[in-house]
């Protein structure tokens, strides 16, 4: 049987389902030595600030049992520089890019969304209000009810591209937090982002990381965000697409996130110890689908809710 | 860059905690540059743990196979001992744009501290076959500990001069492989170095008060190894470098704090 794998959010055509995530796969340009990164549905790019960030002081990583704790400080060049340097080559890859937004003020994420608004290559934004790593701006806006919805609905303003607000799993309730983005215009959340941890060296007596607490990535947290996207569908079936991000290393774990209810899937902290896993999930889950007689992806979003 | 499936064709210990694994890995033999190393899986398929890939430097190559010696220091490099030959593991490779230069006029003084012995060593080789005048020192806790001497006394009979230093004076000169520098180095002759980093601080500040060019091979935990997670940051004078990518070669003096 043919699969169809294409998935169309927003009037978007994506290729397949399988995207990777921001931050662990910079601007595209080095996996290209790797693979051919157009294979893939799209990337997100590493988060973009208005002026550039230069991040934590090392030690910025320290693995922990099935995951690895970061705290990168959202280094990045800057948006400005990125159109400059960067986005020059990204237009030679046959793919869609979705911009990572962060920024410690609302003028901020202004300001970085209406620099990318008439960047072609960009069809989507992904609004970072999770990033546990920051001092300013980021989580704050993720945790304040009041905060996320006045954002987004300035950035609704000055955009006409799809807004993916990017939640944090570090909160009570994520449904009520999920209805907040959608009530403010949100056209789709992904979820989730790292949890907030922290490991201690015991021979130094002291946290393992420099500024002490670190985000929690990898296999280790797959139950955690497949749980908060079935509760994130639970509240907004299908009323805007939900992104599943976490834990992902295998198509059966992309499965899981997608019959939780994820439109698409955002594959993180496997490029690293397994830079080819994005294309070995897309290949298993296109053999599940054959496997179980289903014609198009899209049919078995959501199915585990058994609607 | 290459992701392979690398075969076991040896995996053996050497000596004090140090084992060497020799891999088929054609494409990474054939490319590797010197101070260019391998992030290696060390973990069993379909088992997460120890989560990411460990970089290694590659120590030798011979035609389609590369060697690496590696210390037996925690999670990664104790399950790296469990692989026997025939086994199979992910390798990608080789890394690090920050490679050592090779001057072919230029006296060359290397300098190896423990396992970094293994950081250098395939400049070494390079050296001898370009025939640049080059001194090794080598150093480690103890004679034990010395676990590439056989590597560095072959090579030595192909013109280099290799010193070997001990902390206990159990082999080689007594004291850190530091400290008669004065005897070796000239005005244009260049560093290069790997190993702890108290011994490359020294260097650092050596090399300033003298304006000796100086390469430094740095170590740093990795989670990619290819530039995408920013995990392997040092302080240099133009901000944050990643040492997988810029580096994991850098001159001296670019950086501030490591
Ligand atoms: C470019 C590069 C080349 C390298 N080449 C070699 C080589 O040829 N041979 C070799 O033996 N080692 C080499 N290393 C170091 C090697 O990668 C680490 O020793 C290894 O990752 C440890 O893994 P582990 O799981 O056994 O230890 P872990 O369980 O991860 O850690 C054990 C202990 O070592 C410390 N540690 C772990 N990784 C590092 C690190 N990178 N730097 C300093 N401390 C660390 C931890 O804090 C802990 O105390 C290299 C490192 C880099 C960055
Ligand atoms: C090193 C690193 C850097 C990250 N940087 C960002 C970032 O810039 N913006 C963002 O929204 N998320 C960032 N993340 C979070 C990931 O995009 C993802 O949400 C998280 O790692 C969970 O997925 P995983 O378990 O598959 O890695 C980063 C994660 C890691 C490990």
């Amino acid at each position: 049987m043919d699969i169809d794998l294409s998935v169309t959010l927003w009037g978007i055509k994506f290729k397949n389902p399988v995207w990777v995530a921001s931050g662990t796969f910079g601007y595209g340009l080095e996996a290209l030595e790797i693979y051919d990164v157009s294979e893939l549905g799209a990337v997100v790019l590493k988060g973009l600030s208005l002026k550039p960030r230069e991040g934590n002081e090392p030690p910025r990583i320290v693995e922990t049992y099935c995951g690895m704790l970061n705290a990168i400080g959202l280094q990045n060049p800057g948006v400005e520089k990125f159109l400059k340097e960067i986005y020059p080559y990204l237009e030679k890859i046959d793919t869609h890019f979705i911009a990572n937004v962060f920024d410690e003020s609302e003028e901020g994420y202004e300001e970085v969304v209406k620099a990318l608004e008439e960047v072609k290559k960009i069809v989507a934004y992904e609004i970072n209000v999770s990033c546990p790593n920051v001092k300013k701006g980021g989580m704050i806006f993720g945790h304040d009810e009041r905060l996320l919805a006045n954002l987004i609905e300035r950035i609704k303003k000055v955009t006409n591209k799809p807004v993916i607000v990017k939640l944090s799993p570090n909160v009570g309730d994520i449904k009520r937090f999920a209805r907040i983005c959608v009530e403010a215009g949100a056209d789709g959340i992904s979820l989730i982002n790292t949890i907030l941890a922290m490991k201690i060296n015991i021979d130094k007596m002291k946290p393992e990381l420099s500024i002490k607490t670190g985000g929690l990535s990898g296999p280790a947290i797959l139950p955690i965000a497949v749980r908060m996207v079935y509760q994130a569908y639970e509240e907004l079936g299908r009323e805007v697409p939900i992104i599943g991000i976490g834990g992902i290393s295998t198509d059966k774990d992309a499965l899981e996130h997608i019959l939780a209810g994820a439109s698409a899937v955002q594959v993180g902290t496997a490029n690293f110890y397994d830079p080819l896993s994005p294309l070995k999930i897309l290949e298993g889950v296109k053999n599940f689908l054959n496997k179980k007689g289903f014609a198009t992806f899209t049919d078995i979003v959501g199915k585990a809710h058994g609607v | 860059m290459f992701e392979l499936t690398a075969e076991v064709v040896s995996n053996r210990s050497v000596s004090g905690i140090t084992w060497e694994i020799v891999l088929r890995a054609k494409e990474i033999a054939q490319t590797v540059k010197p101070g260019q190393f391998v992030m290696v899986e060390t973990r069993l398929e379909n088992e997460y743990d120890p989560l990411n890939r460990r970089p290694f430097a590659v120590a030798d190559t011979e035609g389609e196979l590369i060697s690496i010696y590696y210390d037996v220091v925690g999670r990664g490099t104790k399950r790296l001992t469990s692989f026997h030959r025939g086994d199979t593991l992910r390798i990608l490779g080789p890394l690090g744009d920050g490679v050592f230069p090779i001057y072919p006029d230029k006296r060359a003084i290397v300098i190896a501290g423990g396992i970094g012995s293994s950081g250098v060593s395939l400049l070494v080789k390079r050296m001898a076959e370009l025939k640049v005048e080059t001194v090794v020192l080598y150093g480690a806790r103890n004679k034990e500990f010395l676990s590439m001497r056989e590597w560095y006394e072959d090579i030595s009979r192909q013109g280099v001069e290799v010193v070997f230093y001990t902390d206990d004076g159990s082999f080689g000169r007594r004291g850190f492989p530091v400290k008669d520098l004065d005897e070796f180095v000239e005005p244009s002759a260049v560093i290069y170095a790997c190993g702890p980093k108290p011994l490359l601080k020294y260097l650092k500040k050596y090399s300033e008060e003298r304006n000796i060019e100086t390469y430094l091979s740095l170590d740093r935990r990795m989670a990619c190894g290819w530039g995408v997670c920013l995990g392997c940051v040092v302080k240099t004078g133009n901000g944050f470098k990643r040492v997988c990518k810029e580096g994991p070669v850098f001159l001296a003096k670019e950086l501030i704090d490591f």
